[in-house]
């Protein structure tokens, strides 16, 4: 039997624990036993878990009592954030606004639409490994996905794309070892301090006339003056990061689910109707941004539970995601499932600005796969990223038989 | 014209600088200090170490900080708000167990003056941890495009945080430059 002793030897902070241990079955206990609850680190600083849905919602809902200005990831917990105001992310509503409205009208499926050839022969490149028929690593082919089309997006060069995915990666995960540079506050600010520095040349260099997403930010303004060059390159690492560390897990936790399921699989293929239904699916398994972060700012209670004004919260993304009051058979993989209120991509005002790009990408994707491959096989161990932000993989072996014909 | 203004009109013809204003602020304890402030350009901030070592040739004295800002703060009726810059005067180094240790060089105390201006701080010891005072990553890089401008070395961000000091970061060029 668990006890309360149990309870507060959990360390969601511990990047291991979402590597090495499944941390379902340790939201599935706290969102039974304790859906508020405090965890306090060696070093003193304390950030309270909220682990159901209803209450995941309720914070990022409301920005005035929760807000994002102080961080909002754990890594940077009582550290504040140098990019505060400054990166869309870690601004409230409504300087938010500024730069969100434009950014929302570039990556809106109307505006997309235009891209939609573009998108596909990405997808299809990231899929070149798997036309062999033989063994493939799905990780690692699809951590360059987001890339080949947000980078098209961007407008930044093809030879950087590889680059800058190791970089975005180091960010979020300066643990794991295959990121890993030097100790993990090391890699932590060299990682951000080579993508700055990327963005920053590359801005200075290519001029302020450009018809891309950094054209779009180029032309923000906020308070009637232009946005400045950090914020601009605050920006687009935010931007950069948000495509590169989520999109790929989504689909290596997909393939995952089928190489267990094969008769999902088989159901995916022969009904193309459910393919919608299954890319909500693949984002509420995989729910690859795993939790967020927020700051209480005043004295208020969450489901019964007082959160002292300036203490920190993290909501956790993949456990809202499987919470049975929400989702009927929750630690089912339901390509049909129907209502699907996932929050993966977040909730409230900070709600992806990709989200219509990676519906459409993830969707081009299940399309090709579809049409490709007729099942999958694990044929090697997997490896999950070392991080608490990023639900992924750095390796997932498959073999892949393909269709004939 | 005073040497204020003609120390004004130098620094504003300097590149990447769109606008300079001298303020002399008044410190609570201590001496009166000369501050300059360079409204940067969007995309090509000023070399500090190079306006630096042009001041120094120049000036019998040169100002206690130089900092690039974004945009100088206004008073309602849109004239440059001199009270605000006066007050807007650098950090206290913080509170540390280990006490200052004065550059022992000119490349350090170059690099240290460099610091306390991006880092908006009256003084900083040569075994200062970066981040301790403030440093970010966005500031380690325009310290490493300073670095690179002045010195002509590339220093990598994984060497600079592997010993985020003053007295860290002169190794890393010394050692840089005698392997041109």
């Amino acid at each position: 039997m668990t006890t309360a002793a149990d309870l507060s030897d959990i360390d969601l902070f511990d990047p291991a624990l979402h590597a090495d241990i499944d941390p379902h079955p340790i939201w599935q206990l706290l969102r039974e036993r304790a859906p508020v609850h405090a965890q306090t680190l060696p070093d003193g600083r304390r950030f309270w878990s909220i682990t159901r849905h209803a209450d995941v919602c309720q914070v990022l809902r409301d920005h005035r009592r929760f807000t994002s200005e102080r961080g909002t990831l754990l890594c940077a917990l009582g550290l504040g954030d140098p990019a505060s105001g400054k990166m869309m992310a870690v601004t409230d509503p409504p300087r938010h606004h500024a730069t969100r409205e434009p950014l929302n009208h570039a990556l809106s499926s109307k505006a997309l639409a235009a891209r939609m050839g573009e998108i596909r022969e990405a997808v299809r490149g990231t899929l070149a490994p798997a036309l062999g028929g033989g063994e493939w690593d799905v990780a690692a082919a699809m951590a360059g996905l987001p890339m080949a089309f947000t980078g098209t997006l961007m407008g930044l060069p093809e030879q950087d794309w590889p680059q800058l995915v190791r970089l975005t990666t180091a960010a979020i995960a300066p643990e794991d070892p295959e990121f890993a540079m030097g100790d993990p506050a090391a890699t932590l600010a060299a990682a951000h301090q080579a993508l700055f520095t990327y963005f920053h040349e590359h801005v200075r260099s290519r001029g302020e006339n450009r018809d891309d997403l950094i054209g779009t930010l180029l032309r923000v303004t906020i308070d009637g003056r232009p946005l400045r060059l950090d914020e601009i390159v605050y920006n687009c690492y935010s931007l950069l990061l948000g495509a590169n560390v989520t999109t790929p897990h989504v689909v290596s936790s997909t393939v995952l689910a089928f190489a267990a399921d094969p008769a999902a699989y088989r159901r995916l293929t022969e009904n193309p109707s459910l393919r919608d239904s299954a890319v909500e699916e693949a984002l509420r398994w995989a729910s690859p941004a795993s939790h967020f972060m927020r700051y209480a700012t005043q004295d208020t209670v969450i489901a019964g539970t007082h959160i002292p004004a300036g203490e920190a919260v993290a909501v956790w993304i993949g456990s809202a995601n499987r919470d049975a009051a929400v989702f009927t058979q929750p630690e089912t993989f339901d390509i049909a499932r129907h209502p699907n209120r996932h929050i993966a991509f977040g909730f409230g005002p900070h709600f992806c600005v990709g989200a219509p790009l990676a519906r459409i990408a993830l969707r081009l994707l299940f399309d090709e796969l579809c049409r490709l491959v007729e099942d999958f096989e694990v044929t090697g161990p997997v490896r999950r990223l070392r991080s608490n932000f990023a639900a992924g993989f750095t390796h997932l072996p498959v073999r892949t038989r393909l269709r004939s014909g | 014209m005073s040497t204020m203004d003609e120390l004004e009109l130098s620094l504003a013809g300097m590149p990447g600088v769109r606008e300079a204003v001298v303020v002399t602020q008044t410190p609570a304890a201590g001496p009166s200090r000369l501050a300059v402030f360079l409204v940067q350009d969007r995309f090509n901030p000023p070399s500090l170490l190079g306006i630096r070592a042009q001041l120094e040739q120049q000036l019998p004295a040169v100002p206690a900080s130089l900092a690039a800002i974004d945009a100088l703060p206004l008073t309602e009726d849109g004239a440059v708000d001199r009270v605000a810059l006066q007050q807007r005067a650098p950090a206290e180094r913080p509170e540390r167990d280990a006490p200052l240790r004065a550059p022992e060089n000119e490349l350090e105390r170059r690099l240290a003056a460099l610091w306390a201006d991006l880092l908006e701080v009256t003084e900083v010891g040569v075994d200062d941890d970066f981040f301790e005072l403030g440093g970010n990553s966005l500031i380690g890089m325009r310290i490493a495009q300073e670095v690179a401008d002045s010195y002509g070395v590339a220093i990598s961000p994984l060497s600079f945080y592997s010993q985020p000091t003053i007295a860290g970061l002169a190794d890393l060029v010394q050692a840089e430059r005698s392997r041109q």
